[in-house]
C-alpha cells in the first residue's frame, strides 16, 4: 500500500509540472540522416536523407528529470525523386541515467514531392498521405549540451488509405542535437 | 517533326481529361475489326518457332538472373517478317533497323501506317520479341497483340501516323529500343504504349506492389505521360468485355535522381522514359509467376480470354491516341 502511494504521489507531481513549468524555455535542434517509407493503395515513396528535427520541451518530471516534448521535424528525401516530410507529434524522454536517454513518442507525418502516385476513376492523381506513427528512440545518448542518437524507428499506418498494409515506417540512423537553451538549475 | 511537349496536367491538383467522345467512337470501331482468334494461333507459332530456333545463344544467362538460360530472336524475327510481308498489306513497307555495337547486332523491326491529318506525330506500339525459352508469355504475347492490329489499325484511317515496332535484345538491358532512341530520338512521338507479358494471371504480390482486389493491370507511366494512362485505363472500363487497370504514375519522368528508371516492371518503355519522352506500360497486377523467364513460360501458361481483352483494348488505346481530339 505504501509503494503505491508512492507511485500516485510521483504521478501527482508530473502533472503539477506539467501545468508550471519550473524551468525556463527550453527549445533543442538536431539533425539527422533518415530514411522514410509510405506504402499505400494510392501511393508509395519516400526514399533517404536529411532531417532537421526541433523540440521543445513542454514539461519535466524531478527528480529523475524525464521530460514531455513537442517536437517538429522537417525532412527531404532522395528516392524515385526529391520527397520531404513533415512531421508534429510529442515524445516522452525518460532520462534513465545521466548519459542514456531514451524517448518513445507519437508522431503525425505528412508526406509530399515525388511519390508514386495512382489516378483515381474521376482522373485525380492521389493526395499527399498522412501517416500516424509510434516511435522509439533507444539510443539517444547526452552529451554536456547536446546529445547523439542512433537507430530510432517510427512506425505506422496511412490514415484513410486502404493498403496491404498502408505502411509508413521511418528510421532515424544518425541523429546529433543541441540544447539551444538551458534551463534553469 | 514537331517536338510534342510534356504537360504534368493533375500535378497541380487539376483532373486529367478522358478521351473526346469522337476519339472513344474511333477506339471502339477499330477494335472492333482485331481477329482475336488470331492472337493465341500467333502466340503458339511464335513459342514454337522458338523451340526450333537454330541460333539461340545460351552464353547469356547472367541477363536471365538464373542459370542456362536460352535466349532466342532469330526464328521470331522470321515469324514478323513473314506476317508483316504478307501480299493483303501491300502499301506497307517493312523496315528494319540494324545495328552493331560491342560485337552484338540487333535488328528491330518496324511497320509505319502513316497518319492522314498530322503524319509527322507518331504513336508507337512496341514489343520486344527475343525471349528466354520459348517465352509464350514473355513476350510472344506482345508480339501477337502488335503484329494483329496491323489489319485494323491500316484499315481505321488515323489521324496521326502509327509505327508498329517490334524491339530486338530487350532481356538482355534493353538494347534495341536504347539503340532505336539513339538514332531515331522521340522527337514528335506522342506516346510509345509498350506491350510485355500482357495476358498472365500474376500472383497476389507483397505489400509493396498488391493492387486493390478486382483490379487486372496496372497501367505505369511517367509524369508527362500521365494523362494517356489514365485515359488507356478509362477507355479499359467502356469496351464491351471491360478490364479493370489502374493507373499509376511515376515521378520526375519515371527516372530516379541516381539516373535510371523506375517502376514495377521494366521494358523497353524505360528508354523512352529515360528520353524523357511519353510512354505507358500496362502489365498484369501483382508478382511474375515462378515460370517467368524459365521453359515453362508455355502457351499453356497464356489466359486466352485475358489476351483477348487485352488485344481489343491495345487497338482501341492506339486508335484512340491516334485520333485528334476535335
Amino acid at each position: 500500500m505504501r509503494r503505491r502511494r508512492s507511485w500516485l504521489a510521483r504521478g501527482a507531481g508530473a502533472l503539477c509540472l506539467a501545468a508550471a513549468p519550473a524551468h525556463a524555455l527550453q527549445l533543442e535542434l538536431g539533425a539527422q540522416t533518415l530514411a522514410t517509407l509510405v506504402s499505400d493503395d494510392d501511393t508509395k515513396g519516400g526514399g533517404v536523407g536529411l532531417g532537421v528535427e526541433g523540440s521543445y520541451v513542454l514539461a519535466r518530471l524531478a527528480p529523475a528529470r524525464s521530460a514531455l516534448l513537442l517536437r517538429a521535424r522537417l525532412s527531404l528525401l532522395g528516392g524515385a525523386g526529391l520527397a520531404w516530410g513533415i512531421e508534429a507529434g510529442g515524445a516522452w524522454r525518460a532520462e534513465a541515467h545521466r548519459l542514456w536517454q531514451p524517448e518513445a513518442g507519437a508522431y503525425l507525418l505528412y508526406l509530399g514531392g515525388d511519390l508514386a502516385r495512382s489516378i483515381d476513376g474521376q482522373g485525380q492523381l492521389a493526395s499527399n498521405p498522412v501517416a500516424a506513427l509510434l516511435g522509439i528512440s533507444p539510443g539517444r545518448l547526452a552529451l554536456d549540451h547536446g546529445w547523439v542518437s542512433f537507430l530510432s524507428f517510427r512506425g505506422g499506418v496511412s490514415l484513410g488509405r486502404s493498403g496491404h498494409p498502408p505502411l509508413a515506417l521511418s528510421v532515424t540512423l544518425f541523429e546529433v542535437g543541441r540544447v539551444l537553451t538551458e534551463p534553469e538549475r | 517533326m514537331a517536338l510534342v511537349a510534356p504537360s504534368y496536367g493533375a500535378a497541380c491538383g487539376e483532373r486529367y481529361e478522358t478521351l473526346t467522345e469522337a476519339q472513344v467512337e474511333k477506339a471502339l470501331s477499330t477494335q472492333s475489326g482485331l481477329a482475336v482468334s488470331e492472337l493465341s494461333d500467333l502466340v503458339r507459332q511464335i513459342y514454337e518457332a522458338r523451340l526450333s530456333d537454330p541460333e539461340v545463344d545460351t552464353t547469356r544467362s547472367e541477363y536471365c538472373g538464373r542459370d542456362d538460360c536460352v535466349y532466342s530472336r532469330v526464328a521470331t524475327a522470321d515469324v514478323i517478317r513473314n506476317y508483316w510481308n504478307a501480299p493483303d498489306l501491300e502499301g506497307v513497307e517493312l523496315h528494319e533497323h540494324v545495328v552493331t555495337e560491342d560485337g552484338f547486332t540487333t535488328r528491330n523491326l518496324f511497320l509505319d501506317l502513316p497518319g492522314r491529318v498530322h503524319p509527322d506525330e507518331w504513336v508507337l506500339a512496341s514489343a520486344h520479341y527475343d525471349a528466354w525459352f520459348g517465352g509464350a508469355n514473355d513476350n510472344a504475347t506482345g508480339v501477337a497483340v502488335v503484329l494483329a492490329a496491323t489489319r485494323p489499325l491500316l484499315q481505321a484511317a488515323l489521324d496521326r501516323s502509327v509505327r508498329l515496332i517490334l524491339f530486338d535484345g530487350e532481356e538482355l538491358g534493353m538494347v534495341g529500343s536504347g539503340r532505336y532512341l539513339a538514332d531515331y530520338g522521340a522527337r514528335g512521338v506522342v506516346l510509345d504504349l509498350n506491350a510485355d507479358s500482357v495476358a498472365f494471371v500474376g500472383t497476389p504480390g507483397s505489400f509493396l506492389t498488391k493492387q486493390p482486389s478486382g483490379i487486372e493491370y496496372i497501367v505505369e507511366a511517367n509524369e508527362p505521360s500521365a494523362e494517356h494512362a489514365y485515359q488507356f485505363a478509362d477507355l479499359a472500363r467502356r469496351l464491351p468485355e471491360p478490364l479493370a487497370a489502374r493507373p499509376i504514375v511515376f515521378p520526375d519522368g519515371g527516372v530516379s535522381l541516381a539516373g535510371v528508371a523506375i517502376g514495377y516492371n521494366l521494358s523497353d518503355h524505360a528508354q523512352f522514359w529515360l528520353d524523357g519522352a511519353r510512354a505507358v506500360f500496362p502489365f498484369p497486377a501483382g508478382d511474375k509467376p515462378d515460370w517467368y523467364h524459365t521453359a515453362g513460360d508455355t502457351p499453356e501458361q497464356v489466359d486466352t480470354g485475358r489476351l483477348q481483352r487485352f488485344g481489343r483494348l491495345w487497338v482501341a488505346a492506339i486508335a484512340a491516341f491516334a485520333s485528334v481530339a476535335p
